[in-house]
């Protein structure tokens, strides 16, 4: 070679390598410049191809520890993609085992000489010891091959392999160009993985997080239902409560008054009988002492006379105790009527007078009763909730009265329905409160005063014989409350 | 051409080109004994390096008596290399050791072979001189 | 005496040769063989070699008589090494030539198929005959890699 062909030469080296300094340079930028995945594995495939003259490449990346994934290909028919290779089979598997860089020529011949002896042995009868031929994505007839791992501080994403079907296309010049794409698509890779699993996070905490906005305020509003849920069923649960403490206390008042009425029955008898005799007696001894034969005998007797009437109205006054006693008890009797618990026609005044006498203690000489009654037809309903809201009502309207005043109960028919109304002319109830007079709980005696629930069961009852309840109130006035029930509920 | 102590450079890519070498070796007792292999390993300048996969003659000969020649054939460059070496050393781990195993491993566990051609261990010979031949001229 | 089927294999099959030597010092020398062929009485053999490989040769043969040739068919790899005493050198005569003739031509064909490399090309890299060595077969051994590598063939080892 001249001198003038040894510098041409030369010139032309430089200008190779200058040129693929450029090269890398531009890859170097261009790799760092993305986060994009994709983006990424087109720079470095179409750099191999374009620059550098290797027409046929593959990226894989560690999928798992023993696995590697094709994630990218330029050359292949078939582009290789999805293509998985072992750590430790094959070249490939071989470079990301050993994480060292491996450039292989006459490849083909490599492997005819191991398929010969694979041959051989199956001939021999030792195909036991022989594993499977293992298709690693490629080409199938490459030749030779440069792969080199891609690392970050020895940590292994993936392999860059290059291939060719010549039997020496690389060179020792070649490995180095790889080498330093390969070292900055790994860290750019590496990078973009980064970035798309904080994005990926990222996401998903804006997700999780808009979730958490919306359970929150679904749950503040599942909170608020649930908790009225529980109030009411609180309400519900003391209201039925009451009831059976009511029903259960009017059994037991209905076996008491049974009871008593039974062990008073007998005395009284007796006491209104002796009356009865004693009263007779006087008048028999009035009468004997009035005859001619014993005044002409024994004179006037003033002191006798005056025993006589005194003993006469003592006996009357026994005889009308003793009959309040008894009207008492039937009351009482009438007022439980639990040995009576069916639906039944019912006459509500007796109802109405059952309670009136049993809080005669409480009304007496203070509150004047005025009674409408109207002609009233028997209503069939059970005698002891119609009772209990009497009681309830009345005893309501005592309360509300303090000092002196009165209740005006009318009764009417109209229609279908019987009217009943308690008038009391007491401290009335306040506008705010009479909407919710009829809630479960509310009342406005005061903490452990009342429990709340009279009116509230009251209302039920009414309810349950499809009657209805309504109230009018006037603070300082008094209070009406409005029964109507039917004569004959539905069934 | 005699040419020294040095491998050259070139030698490497010849070491590399798929074609089979020839070793031949001497027992103790004065057999010789010639084998084509597969593969001849460039460690340095003055040391090459053979596989140990088997206990075959050639490694029973080495151990018995170190001297061997090894030739290399580039047929594309008409060149032939005849090597006088003598086994120095075996290395069962190392880069070379390494190097070597990943070789044959990667086209042994692609054929289903993983293991069967297990590298024992690398022998690395020293290269006492070396001369190649043209075959591109005419014939000496 | 060579089994058939070595000689078949030599007539038909084997692509490339290689012989050695060793000299005084038990120091193996390489003479790579351009043609063979075997003799009538199927127990000698005829190695052709050039020039070029015939520093040690004679020297080696005259000194200790081992002589070893190693033959393989490119592509299956089956190779057969035939060691031997030297019987003494010759002329290369026609059967010579025509062997070496033989010898080139498969190797031109075997390895332009193998490796792409032209037939000419590799014809032209096996030099001519200069001398024949001649040795007698004393045994044979199963040199193809694989199970069986480094069995003698002949005479057949004892169980």
């Amino acid at each position: 070679m001249t001198g003038q062909e040894k510098d041409n030469e030369l010139a032309e080296r430089l200008a190779r390598r200058s040129a693929e300094v450029e090269v890398l340079r531009r890859v170097a930028l261009d790799v760092n410049a993305t986060l994009d995945l994709d983006s990424i594995y087109e720079i470095v495939l179409r750099t191999m191809d374009e620059c550098f003259g290797f027409r046929h490449a593959i990226i894989l990346l560690l999928e798992d520890p023993g696995m590697l994934r094709v994630v990218a290909g330029r050359g292949y028919e078939h582009q290789a993609l999805g293509g998985t290779v072992v750590v430790g089979v094959g070249v490939i598997g071989m470079v990301a085992k050993r994480r060292r860089l491996m450039r292989m020529n006459h490849l083909r011949s490599q492997q005819a000489y191991f398929e010969r002896i694979r041959s051989q042995m199956q001939e021999a009868g030792r195909a036991a010891e022989l594993g499977d031929v293992v298709a690693v994505p490629g080409l199938p007839d490459a030749d030779s091959q440069i792969a080199i791992p891609l690392t970050i501080k020895d940590k292994l994403i993936g392999v860059l392999s290059v291939e060719s079907r010549e039997p020496e296309p690389f060179s020792e010049h070649d490995e180095t160009l790889v080498s330093i794409v390969a070292s900055q698509a790994a860290s750019a890779i590496q990078n973009a993985l980064l970035y798309r699993a904080v994005e990926d996070r990222r996401r998903e905490l804006v997700e999780a997080h808009a979730s958490l906005k919306q359970l929150n305020e679904t749950l503040e509003e599942r909170v608020r239902l649930r908790t009225r849920e529980l109030e009411q069923a609180n309400l519900d649960l003391r209201e039925t409560q009451a009831q059976l403490v009511r029903s259960s206390t009017m059994a037991s008042l209905g076996t008491l008054a049974a009871g008593i009425a039974h062990e008073l029955n007998t005395p009284m008898g007796a006491i209104h009988s002796n009356a009865d005799v004693e009263r007779r007696a006087v008048r028999v001894i009035k009468s004997v002492l009035n005859e001619p034969s014993i005044t002409g005998k024994l004179g006037p007797q003033p002191r006798l006379e005056r025993t006589l009437r005194i003993l006469d109205e003592v006996n009357q006054m026994t005889l009308e105790a003793s009959e309040r006693v008894t009207r008492i008890v039937q009351s009482l009797k009438s007022f439980a009527r639990l040995d009576q618990p069916e639906l039944e026609w019912v006459d509500l005044h007796e109802g109405i007078e059952s309670v009136l006498i049993l809080m005669d203690h409480l009304i007496k000489d203070r509150i004047h009763v005025i009674k409408n009654y109207g002609e009233l037809p028997r209503v069939k309903c059970y005698a002891s909730q119609i009772n209990q809201v009497f009681a309830n009502l009345l005893t309501n309207a005592v309360e509300a009265i303090h000092g002196a005043g009165r209740i005006t109960i009318a009764t009417k028919q109209e229609g279908s329905d019987l009217v009943i109304q308690v008038a009391d002319t007491g401290s009335g109830i306040r506008p705010e409160h009479l909407e919710r007079i009829f809630d479960p709980g509310f009342t406005t005696k005061g903490v452990g005063v009342g429990t709340g629930l009279g009116l509230s069961i009251t209302y039920r009852i009414i309810e349950n014989h499809q009657g209805s309840i309504q109230v009018e109130s006037e603070p300082g006035r008094g209070t009406t409350f409005t029964l109507r029930l039917p004569i004959t509920p539905t069934p | 051409m005699t040419n020294g102590l040095k491998l050259p450079h070139e030698i490497r890519a010849v070491m590399n080109n798929g074609l089979p070498a020839v070793v031949v070796t001497c027992s103790a007792d004065g057999v010789p004994n010639a084998t084509i292999i597969s593969h001849v390993h460039y460690v340095d300048e003055s040391h090459i390096a053979l596989s140990f996969q088997f206990f075959n003659k050639t490694i029973r000969n080495v151990r018995e008596n170190p001297h061997a020649c090894v030739s290399l054939n580039d047929l594309m460059g008409n060149m032939q290399w005849i090597l006088d070496a003598q086994y120095d050393h075996s290395e069962a781990e190392g880069p070379i050791f390494d190097e070597m195993d990943m070789r044959i491993e990667a086209i042994a566990s692609a054929s289903g072979m993983s293991g069967i051609f297990k590298l024992r261990a690398a022998d690395i010979y020293r290269v006492k001189s070396f001369r190649s031949l043209n075959h591109a001229a005419s014939n000496p | 005496m060579i089994p058939g089927m070595i000689l078949k294999f030599l007539q038909d099959r084997g692509t490339i040769a290689v012989s050695g030597t060793r000299d005084t010092q038990r120091v193996p020398h390489i003479h790579y063989v351009s043609g063979w062929d075997v003799e009538p009485d199927h127990q000698t053999i005829r190695c052709t070699i050039n020039r070029a490989y015939l520093e040690h040769l004679l020297s080696s043969l005259e000194d200790n008589g081992q002589f070893s040739l190693t033959v393989e068919q490119i592509g299956t790899h089956e190779t057969y090494q035939l060691k031997g005493n030297y019987a003494g050198t010759a002329e290369p005569n026609a059967a010579d030539f025509a062997a070496h003739q033989r010898m080139k031509d498969r190797f031109g064909k075997a390895v332009n198929l193998l490796f792409g490399i032209p037939e000419e090309h590799c014809r032209a890299y096996i030099w001519p005959p200069n001398v024949v060595v001649r040795f007698s077969v004393r045994e044979i051994f199963l040199q193809t890699p694989g199970p069986g590598a480094g069995h003698r063939v002949f005479p057949p080892e004892e169980r």
